[in-house]
């Protein structure tokens, strides 16, 4: 480790059991305030699962169990007397699938704040809206059809509306889980080139099945393999010289 | 060019295929020409007894409107004009007209006008006051009887022992008939009467009425309560054997047959909350169970359909469970739950064994005011009038058929049209 960063998200010996069967074995992992962390691996190593005990979303999950802390700045957010909302509140989460509401554009992002209560009258209620779609880098594209539906823009401009949506609530860290693997490569640039922007004001986790996006945009990198945590470090020193046999296996494309 | 030994086999084989595939189509399309060919049957038989069922004979009069004798008390009030002379008025202008002087023929002149020409006189008075005290032609429905002659069901051929009119009678509707004054329209009893053992006056609107405030109890529980259900069993309620026990009841609920909720109600509604009988609050009721099942499969079907990924968004920016169901997954799946409302709401619609058994098959003249009047419904008017042996029930028991059929399509239509405005792409 070469730099210190102060901590956001703190796990301790996390293990995730979907029924019977045992998604994530003991994990422990610091993640770092105002960075990007990208977990890789292959398809069905955990690293999803793992991101979404981040923000509980595996509550959804009726089978699902978790054992272990996470602490997320500074409180056990698995702890019996935490509410999910102001937790998801604050780490929000961008899908895989571009999946805006079927509602206007400026409802789609409206609707965080609304529910938060974010917004004392209209006007604020339109400076967050426009705030979080500059945030987005969409509000050159949107700010005269806010009130075409949201379904109707492009793939790549869905999803940067669900970025929007989830930065209209100012969240502390944002998880993604593998946003652009629906979007074409340019598509796939400018999300990353705004992964970069946002990474000044949010912590960012993004779950990647490209290396090489791995590579580009995150500052440390997290590779599972079969739910296990096998080496996390720097991504230049993962990269470049890995010192697990099987991430190098992994990164060089002998396995995955 | 050679064929190689797949290509061989294949096409050997393809013969056999192909009739396969012929003779399934063949079937399919012989089934559903089978059942438009049915429909067609249908829809001719219940059109061709039902349209004349729309109209009937009337035969215009000229009567005297004296106040005296119409309006004794002289207050207009029901009560006087019940007291007045109006059918005494009405016979005189027949007995006028056909001449009639002794006993029988007298008789037979008084028999042709409907036994309900004395309250259309009074109706009459009631609409027009300022016509009182003049000369006013009225037009009056024909006996069914006579009705059934000018449609040709009596003939003039048959024995005179054989038929429900005698010479006298005869002569005089044909006499009628040469001045020009019986006339073929628009039924109004159909419409804007209600129950009653004369053909010529029975009509729906009691009927309609009654099923109207039936269907608007069974909407008003049947669709909150279903699709409450729906939501709380689909979103919310844990999965474990007793929400399983309870899912596997509310399907088997739609199976069963109606007559048993029926009982159900007379059980309950009736017999323990001591409920009055034939009240169109429990038709209501009953009908609202028997909804139930299907409102809650239908509401359950629509919520699964909206995709998770819309409720995942939701809850990841905060929203609580309650807010991620209320605000997005229910407006979504709700053109879906109309849809098996309005199913639900035609089926109890065409409903009657559930509602005899609570007593709505009950002779009831008056028109239900309120849902604790008691009452009536279209399905149950049509298996009471189908039982009545008059010619002329025959054509008002399918007229009533089509307004029903009308009406379904209505419900129907309409579960269409919501279902295209309401829906939403995502």
């Amino acid at each position: 480790m070469t730099e210190t960063v102060e901590s956001i998200v703190n796990c301790k010996n996390v293990s995730v059991y979907y029924g019977q069967k045992k998604a994530i074995n003991n994990i422990s992992i610091d993640i770092g305030r105002r960075s990007i962390t990208a977990f890789i691996g292959p398809s069905g190593c955990g690293k999803s699962t793992f991101l979404r005990t981040i923000n509980r979303m595996n509550d959804t999950i009726d089978s699902c169990r978790i054992e272990g802390t996470v602490i997320v700045d500074g409180k056990d957010i698995y702890d019996p007397s935490i509410d999910v909302v102001p937790l998801r509140a604050k780490v929000g989460m961008v899908f895989q699938k571009p999946n805006p509401f079927p509602k206007s554009i400026y409802e789609n992002v409206a609707y965080g704040p609304r529910i938060h209560g974010l917004a004392s009258n209209k006007s604020e209620l339109d400076d967050i809206v426009e705030k979080a779609l500059k945030g987005a880098g969409l509000w050159n594209e949107a700010r005269d059809r806010l009130d075409e539906s949201g379904t109707s823009l492009s793939g790549g401009q869905q999803q940067r509306l669900c970025i929007a949506r989830t930065i209209a609530v100012e969240p502390q860290i944002i998880l993604m889980d593998e946003p652009c693997s629906a979007l074409d490569p340019i598509a796939t640039s400018n999300i990353e080139d705004l992964m970069s922007d946002l990474a000044k004001e949010y912590t960012i986790i993004i779950v990647t099945h490209s290396m090489q996006q791995a590579a580009r945009v995150s500052q440390k990198t997290a590779y599972f393999h079969l739910g296990n945590l096998i080496e996390y470090g720097d991504t230049k020193e993962i990269f470049v010289r890995p010192k697990d046999s099987q991430t190098e296996a992994y990164i060089s494309g002998k396995i995955g | 060019m050679a064929q190689t030994r797949t290509e061989k086999i294949v096409i050997d084989g393809l013969k056999a295929r192909q009739t396969k595939e012929r003779n399934f189509k063949f079937f399919g399309i012989f089934a559903v020409a089978l059942a438009i060919a049915f429909l067609a049957i249908l829809l001719i038989s219940i059109c061709s007894k039902g349209l004349p069922g729309f109209f009937q004979y009337y035969a215009t009069f000229e009567v005297e409107l004296t106040r005296e004798r119409i309006d004794p008390r002289g207050d207009m009030s029901d009560q006087s004009l019940f007291e007045g002379e109006a059918k005494k008025i009405i016979n005189e202008a027949v007995l006028e007209f056909t001449g009639a002087k002794k006993r029988n023929e007298k008789k037979a002149a008084r028999s042709l006008l409907s036994n309900g020409s004395d309250l259309r006189l009074v109706n009459f008075v009631q609409k027009n006051t300022d016509k009182v005290n003049s000369r006013q032609k009225i037009k009056f429905a024909l006996d069914d009887d006579a009705d059934s002659f000018f449609r040709g069901y009596i003939k003039k051929q048959t024995p005179e022992k054989q038929r429900r009119l005698n010479d006298i009678e005869i002569n005089y509707l044909e006499k009628m008939n040469e001045a020009g004054i019986i006339t073929y329209e628009i039924s109004d009893y159909l419409f804007f009467g209600s129950a009653s053992r004369n053909a010529e006056m029975a009509g729906i609107k009691g009927a309609f009425i009654g099923s109207m405030l039936t269907l608007a109890v069974c909407f008003l529980i049947a669709f909150p309560l279903g699709v409450a259900t729906a939501v709380y069993l689909e979103e919310f309620a844990p999965k474990n054997k007793f929400t399983e026990l309870i899912e596997i009841n509310i399907n088997n609920l739609a199976a069963v047959p109606s007559v048993v909720f029926g009982i159900l109600g007379l059980a309950i509604f009736i017999n323990l909350f001591g409920m009055p009988r034939s009240i169109p609050l429990i038709g209501g009721l009953v009908l609202a169970l028997m909804t139930l099942p299907t409102i809650i499969i239908s509401s359950r079907a629509a919520i699964k359909a909206v995709p998770p990924s819309i409720r995942d968004g939701a809850l990841a920016i905060g929203a609580s469970k309650m807010q991620a169901t209320m605000h997005h997954v229910v407006p979504l799946a709700i053109p879906g739950m109309l849809t098996g409302t309005i199913i639900g709401m035609a089926q109890a619609l065409g409903e009657t064994a559930p509602l005899l058994m609570i007593g709505m098959v009950a002779f009831i003249v008056d028109i239900p005011g309120s849902i604790t009047d008691p009452g009536t419904v279209l399905p149950v008017q049509i298996f009471m009038w189908a039982d009545f042996a008059e010619r002329m029930f025959v054509h008002k028991t399918s007229a009533a058929i089509i307004i029903l059929l009308l009406f379904l399509m209505i419900m129907n239509g309409g579960a269409v049209w919501l279902r295209r405005k309401l829906e939403r792409r995502w």
